[in-house]
């Protein structure tokens, strides 16, 4: 089931009705409801996983969550009569126990994860002589890196654990994050996820809004590109080298874009819907001007995510700092010295990448992220220098177009990792960029891909009507800067679903494509 | 403030209501140019669907390229009108009767049963030609349902743009010309051809596998059959001359026992083709398998007085009001098969 089936468009009408129809405090529990509905009808067979995911989370920050406040009661009922250092060992024999619940609950629910996901790949990568046709839970990496997430925190005391099952239940599995996230943490969406919102027609106006856009982005642009870049990296991708990996790399970089974010713009639609904030997981990515700012803008809750619960804990536990230490006194301050950051730098990316799926092929394009990002910390001297020899050229709009352009096309690059099958056909396409781009070729051979004149004439509006909400929308949010006035929310409703009825790239002629970050 | 919100969503609905609307309009297919015309005729039975017709024609090509309302008029002073479209299939034709008994009550009912030998339905593209005419209501919606084959959207019967959104690149002049009213290609639901193609030889009738016809469209015959009896009209099943693909002796057999189990009328003209004058060197438009005006007028003038003879239909012709009705439409059809006769030969 995806944002775009009927199926779930019924669901989501139903629900508001019952949601709006009953007492507030009852409201949570029908979004309880649709959830489990909408991931049973997305697959029976799922819902254990889920179950199984919920339970042992929820049963082991409640025990966290009570060993934190036995521990701190305890401290303060014998504050006088107990020493530094007992207290000091009290907590640690306390903080073994909760490591230990944690581990488990952590190897189980990852274990979960890593057998559904990565068996069949495993078995295949080393030839073993069985086959296994697991189910994948839909958005299992995301429910479990959410709820994990959750874990970690009451781990480390940032909040109480959750006490209310239901109310956890939903936390875990608010249906309109499971097809391609977000991935929320619990402080913050705890705070619209329990309320039960007024009916606000405006607020629901602005959720169709966003929604409708989304599925512009979608239907207008992702699923239209879809055939043509099946052809450019399908099969026959040999045949299209040179500037056909080129224009394969920008107009993937373009369905990627529309197709993520446009499933984005439907989940945080359908939560705004019922008065629901999920986090926002894109700031304008394409727009960076370096790889470092590229991934706090791109799939922002998973980049936080492996930030929070994996760069940090690693780069700061004692293993590492004892490692840094031992290096710096060595060596000082140079390269050396950052092998432990480097270290959970690649670590991180190679987990990043394994996260988005089962395949050599995620495993190289996590660590070329790693390798690119090192060897820009590694030249931030050379560039500080640079740029103190030519102190204006920073500032100059020309010189920013030149990094966003950079940034773009090194992502497209590393991206070659995603549109080919295994490095002999990313070595292969990537070669071919220097040795046989023939654009000539490329323009007079367009029409073979397929995309008629005004296909193409959609994709380039649409591609700057993307560009410029972006440029338009700042920092805050486009629908509260220009369409604060009820008319006009509801015009560009009106017109946004008209676009998608008659522009959209849906029904007979089309493929049907599932949103490429559902996969995950 | 809060009566302005309202208003806002109301007011957009609409707009997108009409929008949808009339996008719909101007994006389905018109077909009036090219080879495939009888997609725009089941539209065009709303504009006669409250003249009084004595005679009711159902069915497929066997019907709307077989018989003349005009010719039935000017011979006997009989009214008439063809529901028909491409390959129509028996539950389509059971719907289209049931919708045009609505504002009509005919003495006859001729239905062509060549579409017998279809048990469930073929395509969308011979779907679309006969339900996408069909105004919204119950008849629209059972008839959908009843026609849908593997993999179609019954909502984009109801809302055309959903199905034919991507002809948005491909509109013509037409599609903005017959936005709001189809083209009437027809004479009262017959659709003339004025070609003449000699019957030479038709490919070998495929060996039949099963003598009986399937159990769908025999229950929407006979719900056809209870509908007439119901309303006390005559039923005339009728298989026109049309030698392609196949019509079986077991078929024949089949009907016959049928008719006159149910006490209606089954007619096979391809033994009576003689007798009705037809001349398949000089009277089909492609090669034997349908006829062209010549042969459908000579077949009219049979059923015509054949339908006189069984006291079915009455002359109007000194009806000032359908005389004159008939009369444009006589201009037009002989003005049509003279222009078109001239330039065939």
């Amino acid at each position: 089931m995806t944002f775009l089936s009927g199926g779930f468009l019924l669901l989501v009408g139903a629900l508001l009705i019952i949601y709006c129809v009953l007492p507030k405090r009852f409201r949570y529990l029908a979004l309880l409801g649709g959830s489990v509905v909408f991931y049973a009808l997305a697959g029976r067979a799922y819902l254990p996983f889920l179950g199984i995911t919920v339970l042992t989370v929820y049963g082991a920050a409640l025990l966290l969550g009570r060993s934190l406040e036995r521990q701190k009661a305890y401290v303060s009922e014998h504050k006088k009569e107990l020493t530094r250092e007992a207290v000091a060992a009290y907590k640690k024999k306390e903080g073994k126990k909760r490591t230990a619940l944690f581990l488990l609950c952590l190897l189980l629910n990852l274990g979960l994860l890593a057998a559904l996901k990565y068996t069949a790949f495993l078995l295949d990568a080393f030839r073993a002589p069985w086959e296994v046709h697991w189910v994948l839970p839909l958005g299992i990496s995301f429910y479990t890196f959410q709820s994990l997430g959750y874990l970690m925190d009451v781990k480390r005391g940032k909040y109480p654990p959750e006490r209310h099952f239901l109310k956890y239940a939903l936390f875990a599995s608010f249906f309109p994050q499971m097809i391609q996230g977000p991935i929320s943490r619990y402080d913050m969406l705890s705070k619209t996820l329990y309320e039960g919102a007024d009916l606000d027609i405006d607020r629901i106006g602005r959720g169709l809004v966003r929604i409708l856009w989304g599925a512009c982005k979608k239907l207008l642009v992702a699923d239209r590109l879809a055939p043509a870049l099946g052809l450019l990296f399908g099969a026959q991708a040999a045949d299209y080298r040179g500037g056909w990996v080129f224009l394969g790399m920008v107009l993937y970089a373009l369905r990627l874009y529309a197709d993520f974010t446009g499933g984005i713009d439907m989940a945080l639609g359908v939560g705004e819907l019922f008065g629901v904030t999920l986090p926002e997981n894109f700031d304008r990515p394409y727009l960076s001007k370096n790889i470092e700012e590229y991934w706090t803008r791109w799939h922002m809750t998973m980049g936080g995510w492996f930030r929070d619960y994996v760069f940090y804990p690693l780069n700061v536990s004692k293993t590492f700092l004892k490692w840094t230490k031992g290096l710096r006194t060595k060596f000082g301050d140079s390269f050396l010295s950052r092998l432990p950051l480097y270290t959970a730098t690649l670590v991180t990316w190679l987990a990043t990448g394994v996260w988005h799926g089962a395949g050599w092929n995620f495993a190289l394009w996590g660590l070329t992220n790693g390798v690119v990002i090192i060897a820009s910390l590694t030249l931030k001297p050379l560039y500080d220098r640079f740029h103190s020899r030519f102190p204006g050229l920073k500032e100059r709009k020309g010189y920013g177009a030149f990094e966003v352009l950079r940034t773009f096309l090194l992502m497209c690059l590393i991206r070659l990792w995603d549109c080919y099958a295994g490095p002999g056909g990313v070595w292969g396409a990537f070669s071919s960029l220097f040795t046989t781009f023939n654009g000539g070729a490329v323009l007079s051979g367009l029409s073979a891909l397929g995309l008629s004149a005004g296909d193409w004439l959609v994709l380039l509006v649409m591609a700057a009507l993307m560009l410029l909400v972006s440029l338009k929308k700042g920092e805050g949010s486009f629908r509260t800067k220009y369409l604060a006035d009820p008319w006009k929310l509801w015009f560009a409703a009106a017109a946004l679903l008209i676009l998608v009825l008659l522009l959209g790239a849906y029904g007979p002629g089309y493929t049907a494509s599932d949103f490429i970050y559902g996969q995950f | 403030m809060q009566k302005r919100n309202w208003f806002a969503p109301i007011f957009a609905l609409l707009l997108l209501g009409l929008l949808v609307w009339g996008l719909g309009r101007l994006v389905r297919p018109k077909y009036a140019s090219g080879i495939t015309l009888e997609g725009s005729m089941v539209e065009n039975w709303y504009a006669h669907r409250n003249e009084d017709h004595q005679v009711l024609f159902i069915g497929d090509c066997e019907v709307y390229e077989s018989f003349s309302p005009v010719t039935l008029f000017s011979e006997f002073g009989a009214t008439s009108y063809i529901r028909g479209s491409a390959q129509q299939l028996m539950w389509q034709s059971y719907y289209l009767l049931r919708e045009a008994l609505k504002t009509q009550s005919p003495r006859a009912v001729v239905l062509s049963i060549c579409s017998l030998r279809y048990a469930e339905p073929q395509s969308e593209a011979y779907n679309r030609m006969t339900l996408d005419g069909m105004r919204l209501g119950r008849e629209k919606f059972e008839a959908v349902r009843a026609s849908l084959t593997e993999g179609e959207s019954e909502l984009s019967y109801y809302v055309p743009l959903l199905r034919y959104h991507d002809r948005i690149f491909e509109l013509t002049g037409e599609d903005a010309r017959y936005m709001l009213r189809g083209p009437e290609l027809t004479y009262n639901g017959y659709l003339m051809r004025t070609e003449q193609v000699p019957y030479t030889r038709l490919p070998s009738a495929p060996v039949l596998q099963d003598p009986g016809f399937g159990e769908k469209p025999v229950a929407y015959l006979d719900r056809i059959v209870d509908l007439c009896r119901e309303k006390g009209i005559a039923l005339i099943l009728v298989k026109s001359t049309c030698l392609y693909p196949a019509w079986y002796d077991e078929w024949d057999d089949w009907l016959e026992d049928y008719a006159e189990r149910k006490g209606v009328e089954y007619i096979n003209a391809i033994p009576r083709m003689k007798e009705m004058g037809i001349d398949l060197k000089t009277d089909t438009y492609d090669g034997g398998i349908h006829l062209n005006v010549y042969g459908a007028e000579k077949y009219t003038r049979w059923l015509g007085q054949h339908l006189c003879d069984r006291g079915l239909v009455e002359d109007q012709r000194q009806d000032p009001v359908v005389a004159a009705r008939y009369d444009d439409l006589g201009r037009r059809y002989e003005q049509e098969k003279q222009r078109r006769g001239s330039t065939n030969g």
